[in-house]
């Protein structure tokens, strides 16, 4: 436990900016829901957009488009971004996770201490996680907010909040997929290497993986490939969760943390 | 029962050589020094003691536990002190202090209290802000912490004051007395000589040497350096060890009556004479200079 209190209290500063960044930026697309409610830009943009060949608006997700007039469809929207960098965020995160006492040399001090190689994964898996929950907690809590106060007097405040849990469900999904994808590179790459730059180059190239899955049917087992596109939350949304994609989360999460504990106890620590 | 015992201890990073077939006993209640040139083993040595690394093959053990499977078991009662100290940079000092005791069974805050004290450490500031003397101040305070049987220390010396490294030998040498064992790493010949009761050498890879301490200073001669118009053969008869042999120059250690030695020589044009004890940089210095083995 004493670990983890180290851990958080290391991290929170970053975790919270991260959190209130993101959240920042939900409130600012969510201030212009209004205009969109009351103006005519969804007629405008489906003019523009019906110009736009099919398969790219297959491959952008804009073949069902969003009613902006809806304030969950335009939430879903919006955090759809939201969702990306914090799938960034939880990549540096596993990333980090164990890698950065190696980069840093902090190891040669908690690894000379009473504390076996499996206690320090598992804590740290369990510090990283709980900073990863709580940032996309306060998102959300941001998010339920700032939708109350911009809903339209119509809409069914509960049918509002569960909608919003559903797609914060889903975020949580697709970051601890990634975090635990990132959490297995922590225990197999070499401290040299810039996590940042690695969470960045996989995230997207993963999310392009996503891209290409949905331009052909026959492509689209390319989408395992692609944690960002296991719940993308206009899916949710419109259609619920895909199983499929459920059982294939759980699946990377149980396999990269065990492979995490098995590695990190067989390697060599670089200081 | 042996405090470090390694058993063909090696360690391979891949090709390159870490340490080969080590093979070392430490007693219970000596201070055990370690001193070889830099890369030749020193601190792969301490990290595989530590299983920071696995060795390649060998194996050894530290009060009997194994070095690989009992490490957790080990690190209850021993303390650490690396070379370089690299803690957390953004953490305060008293927050890192407080962090090393809730590893330690029995630690207590009296005892953190007085370490802080003795070794006059400033708690209120952040690691990254302290000098290296300073890091390493704290780095040996959490290694004191919880009354360790075994200290291993990498460079404990370096970057500290003389007052405190005169602290630091109080330290030490009180553990002794205490009947615990301190394991370390040094460049410094003087503070090995000083504290250690045997020294092994590390070159290459591989303990070329274990020097018991005690038993070699009742070995020293004198180291005689002398230019002149001697013939060889008169300084052959004389030298215990000779160190340097060149026309008109010699160098060497002589144990015998140093009057029998003038008197011999008194006859002959000398340009240059001097005479001084042996020590222990003598001996260490042939290990560094290369001819050691």
């Amino acid at each position: 436990m004493n670990i983890i209190k180290f851990e958080v209290r290391r991290s929170i500063k970053s975790s919270l900016l991260w959190a209130l960044v993101c959240s920042g930026i939900i409130i600012f697309f969510m201030s212009l829901f209004p205009s969109m409610e009351n103006s005519d830009i969804q007629e405008i943009v489906f003019t523009k957009l019906d110009a736009f060949p099919e398969g790219l608006m297959e491959a952008f997700g804009l073949d069902n488009m969003v009613d902006f007039t809806n304030i969950m469809q335009y939430l879903a929207y919006t955090i759809q971004y939201i969702s990306m960098a914090i799938g960034v965020y939880a990549l540096i995160l596993g990333i980090n996770a164990l890698l950065s006492e190696e980069v840093e040399g902090t190891i040669e001090f908690l690894y000379a201490q009473p504390v076996c190689r499996n206690k320090i994964v598992l804590t740290k898996l369990l510090s990283n996680a709980y900073l990863l929950f709580q940032s996309i907690f306060i998102i959300g809590l941001f998010t339920i907010a700032v939708s109350i106060f911009f809903k339209p007097e119509d809409y069914d405040l509960i049918n509002l909040i569960m909608g919003i849990k559903e797609v914060f469900l889903g975020i949580y999904l697709v970051a601890y997929t990634y975090f635990s994808i990132g959490f297995f590179l922590s225990s197999i790459l070499k401290p040299k290497v810039g996590t940042t730059s690695i969470s960045i180059g996989i995230f997207f190239f993963s999310y392009i993986v996503g891209v290409v899955s949905r331009l052909k049917e026959e492509l689209e087992l390319l989408r395992f490939l692609s944690p960002f596109d296991y719940v993308l939350p206009m899916d949710l949304v419109r259609y619920g969760w895909e199983r499929k994609f459920l059982v294939a989360a759980i699946i990377i999460m149980v396999l990269t943390i065990a492979a995490s504990f098995f590695i990190y106890d067989k390697k060599d620590m670089e200081i | 029962m042996y405090a470090i015992e390694t058993v063909n201890l090696t360690k391979y990073y891949g090709k390159n050589r870490g340490i080969i077939d080590v093979n070392l006993k430490v007693k219970e209640g000596e201070i055990f020094g370690f001193i070889g040139p830099n890369g030749a083993g020193k601190s792969t040595l301490i990290r595989t003691l530590l299983n920071f690394i696995y060795p390649t093959r060998g194996g050894g053990y530290i009060l009997e536990r194994d070095i690989v499977t009992d490490s957790k078991a080990i690190k209850e009662f021993t303390g650490y002190v690396p070379s370089e100290i690299k803690y957390y940079g953004q953490v305060f000092v008293k927050d890192i202090l407080d962090y090393a005791k809730s590893f330690k069974k029995d630690s207590s805050d009296e005892q953190l209290r007085k370490l802080i004290q003795l070794l006059d450490i400033d708690l209120n500031k952040k690691m990254a802000e302290l000098s290296l003397g300073n890091k390493k101040k704290v780095a040996l305070a959490q290694a004191l912490l919880g009354n360790p049987s075994l200290l291993i220390l990498d460079e404990p010396a370096s970057g500290l004051d003389p007052l405190m490294q005169k602290t630091l030998f109080e330290i030490l040498m009180d553990m002794k007395n205490q009947g615990k064992t301190i394991f370390l790493s040094s460049h410094n010949l003087v503070e090995v000589g000083n504290l250690c009761d045997r020294v092994a050498i590390i070159k290459d890879g591989r303990i070329v040497d274990t020097i018991d301490l005690k038993a070699k200073l009742s070995e020293f001669g004198r180291i005689i350096e002398l230019k002149g118009n001697i013939p060889k053969e008169l300084i052959q008869g004389f030298a215990d060890d000779i160190i340097l042999s060149e026309e008109d120059h010699y160098k060497f250690k002589y144990r015998g009556d140093i009057d029998k030695f003038i008197k011999a020589i008194s006859s002959y044009q000398v340009e240059d004479l001097s005479i001084r004890k042996e020590n222990l940089e003598d001996t260490f210095l042939k290990y560094y200079e290369g001819d050691g083995e």
